[in-house]
């Protein structure tokens, strides 16, 4: 299996066998299916009530989880919650991610300067390996990974397509998000 | 007559008024081409340089207190072009061989350049 | 397929995006008028608006600025070999972008655009030559070029220049559509995820390393991973070099001249 393979080859027999990735992206950009679609445990998904120092006020924010049992690895996916806001997710991604996926609505070109927002800043703050899923490519009328690549200016090997009615295609985001770990660590 | 036909007989007046000319050209303040005689070089580059040294001319006067920008002068060992400022949406770009009558040159692009400023005034 | 709306993303971004493709870019505005503009190879051939050719520059401007009012027009970019007997303008494509940033200047007053780049994030200088990108943009160039070389943010320009940081914003925009500024990308660092907590603290400042350019060397010697004592840091460098700044600018406008002229004679 590719995913396991490439999976071995970046974390090099290293003893922790758990892997913390985040996937973030613009609100309807397709996170929570991305997460249903690879988890093998049952995907949570958490409305917690939050309050602020001036009283309470009822703000619901979802976070996704789901988990997938590889060999000895464990990999753990937790989803931001699908709003405009994204600095304090930088927080929860500081706390041990291998790497992040950020995922765009291919066929909502409307996500698409949320999404160079978010990457830009994220390019400037964060260290943390990337990779750029850009969903629903099973429509006719859609952005392809190497248009949203350059519209990002960025190398396209960090851009992957993911279509709904390929099962693999999903994990295909993670292996080549692997391999880039890779890639990192030999360079 | 068209914009462009009117600035082509300016340029083509200008150009029979001082021999010395051997080229001109008239670019928009952001750099696009319009009008130009030249016969080497490549006009649309040389179009975009003419409007930001227009631009840079601009910041020099309000810098050192020099009022209204009017022209610039760059001169090389073998020629020399004169920007002037034509209106607030164009710019005129005259080349001449060094050594020519500096002063019959202003003199008459100084006239093109306004009369330039009222066609695209009259036309926009 | 390259479409969507000339709101979220406007004309000279898309034209930016197109780079060396080969087609016809159609917008259709909400009142069903069909604009087309041509390319190939980086050059811009000719624009329509319904079925008459452009046939000037000024025809052309008068409909980039009618464009950029039509917010809610429709794109799609069609990738076909052109004829090239079809031909009214043969402009470099990026020249087509400056003049329509141009227009765009007009709309986006109104309210700060949702393309503007975040005001924290980090911008670095190309070091390509600025002597093309026009008056307007050349000027705010000259200005900020000594920023941008260190790597700066809107935020921190907003805070050194006497310019607005809306202005500021929309010349990073445009800057960075004009390839002169880039994002300063830090070097992705690789650590091994660790489910511990003591231990990840460790670890994380251990691996955070900033690379925001050759010149950083200050910035990068401190090890602060929080991304607002990092900027905190660059604020300070850039204010102690403030005054030499203001009191440099006509040298450097003069310095830029004397290169931008010799440019000019290549």
């Amino acid at each position: 299996m590719v995913l396991k393979t490439s999976l071995e080859r970046c974390m090099n027999n290293h003893k922790n066998q758990n892997i913390k990735i985040f996937v973030t992206g613009p609100s309807g950009a397709g996170k929570t299916t991305f997460i249903r679609s690879i988890s093998q445990s049952e995907v949570l998904t958490t409305d917690v009530p939050c309050t602020n120092a001036k009283g309470k006020k009822e703000t619901t924010v979802a976070m996704d989880y789901g988990s997938l049992n590889l060999d000895r690895y464990a990999i753990h996916l937790f989803g931001s919650p699908g709003q405009d806001r994204f600095d304090f997710t930088w927080d929860i991604l500081r706390q041990g991610a291998l790497g992040v996926i950020m995922l765009v609505g291919g066929h909502d070109p409307e996500q698409l300067p949320l999404l160079k927002k978010m990457h830009d800043k994220f390019l400037t703050e964060l260290t943390i390996p990337y990779i750029l899923g850009v969903t629903h490519q099973d429509l006719a009328e859609v952005w392809t990974p190497a248009e949203v690549a350059d519209y990002l200016e960025i190398d396209p090997f960090l851009c992957v397509g993911i279509n709904a009615l390929d099962e693999n295609s999903a994990t295909d985001v993670l292996v080549r998000l692997f391999e880039i770990i890779e890639k990192e660590i030999e360079g | 007559m068209s914009i462009s036909e009117e600035l082509n007989i300016v340029l083509g007046g200008l150009r029979s008024a001082v021999p010395e000319i051997t080229a001109a050209l008239i670019a928009t303040t952001d750099g696009l081409p319009v009008a130009h005689s030249l016969s080497s070089g490549d006009p649309n580059r040389l179009s975009a340089m003419a409007a930001t040294a227009l631009g840079l001319g601009k910041r020099i006067c309000e810098t050192y207190g020099g009022g209204e920008f009017k022209e610039n002068t760059v001169s090389g060992s073998e020629g020399q072009m004169f920007i002037y400022s034509a209106g607030g949406k164009a710019v005129l770009g005259v080349i001449t061989k060094t050594g020519g009558n500096v002063g019959l040159i202003h003199l008459e692009a100084r006239d093109a350049a306004s009369k330039i400023a009222t066609i695209l005034n009259r036309g926009m | 397929m390259l479409f969507g709306k000339i709101k979220s993303i406007p004309l000279p971004q898309i034209v930016r995006i197109i780079g060396e493709k080969s087609g016809v870019l159609e917008i259709k505005s909400p009142e069903n008028n069909l604009y087309s503009f041509r390319f190939a190879r980086r050059l811009f051939l000719g624009a329509k608006k319904q079925d008459n050719p452009i046939g000037d520059t000024f025809a052309l401007k008068s409909m980039l600025l009618e464009l950029s009012q039509k917010e809610e027009s429709f794109f799609i970019f069609k990738e076909v070999e052109l004829q090239e007997d079809d031909v009214s303008f043969s402009l470099p494509a990026v020249q087509l972008i400056i003049a329509s940033l141009h227009s765009l200047r007009t709309m986006y007053q109104k309210n700060l655009p949702i393309f503007f780049p975040d005001p924290e994030t980090v911008f670095l200088s190309t070091g390509n030559d600025p002597s093309w990108i026009g008056s307007e943009f050349f000027s705010f160039w000259i200005e900020a070029e000594p920023f941008f070389a260190k790597g700066t943010s809107a935020k921190e320009l907003a805070k050194n220049l006497p310019i607005e940081l809306e202005d500021i914003l929309f010349h990073i925009y445009t800057l960075r559509l004009l390839n002169m500024i880039k994002t300063a990308s830090k070097k992705r660092t690789f650590y091994l995820p660790i489910s511990d907590q003591s231990d990840l603290n460790s670890i994380e400042s251990h691996h955070t390393n900033i690379h925001l350019g050759s010149d950083s060397a200050a910035i990068g010697s401190k090890p602060p991973p929080l991304p607002s004592e990092s900027s905190t840091t660059a604020i300070q460098i850039y204010q102690s070099d403030q005054q030499d700044i203001k009191k440099g600018l006509l040298r450097r406008l003069i310095y830029g001249f004397k290169n931008f002229f010799r440019k000019m004679y290549e």
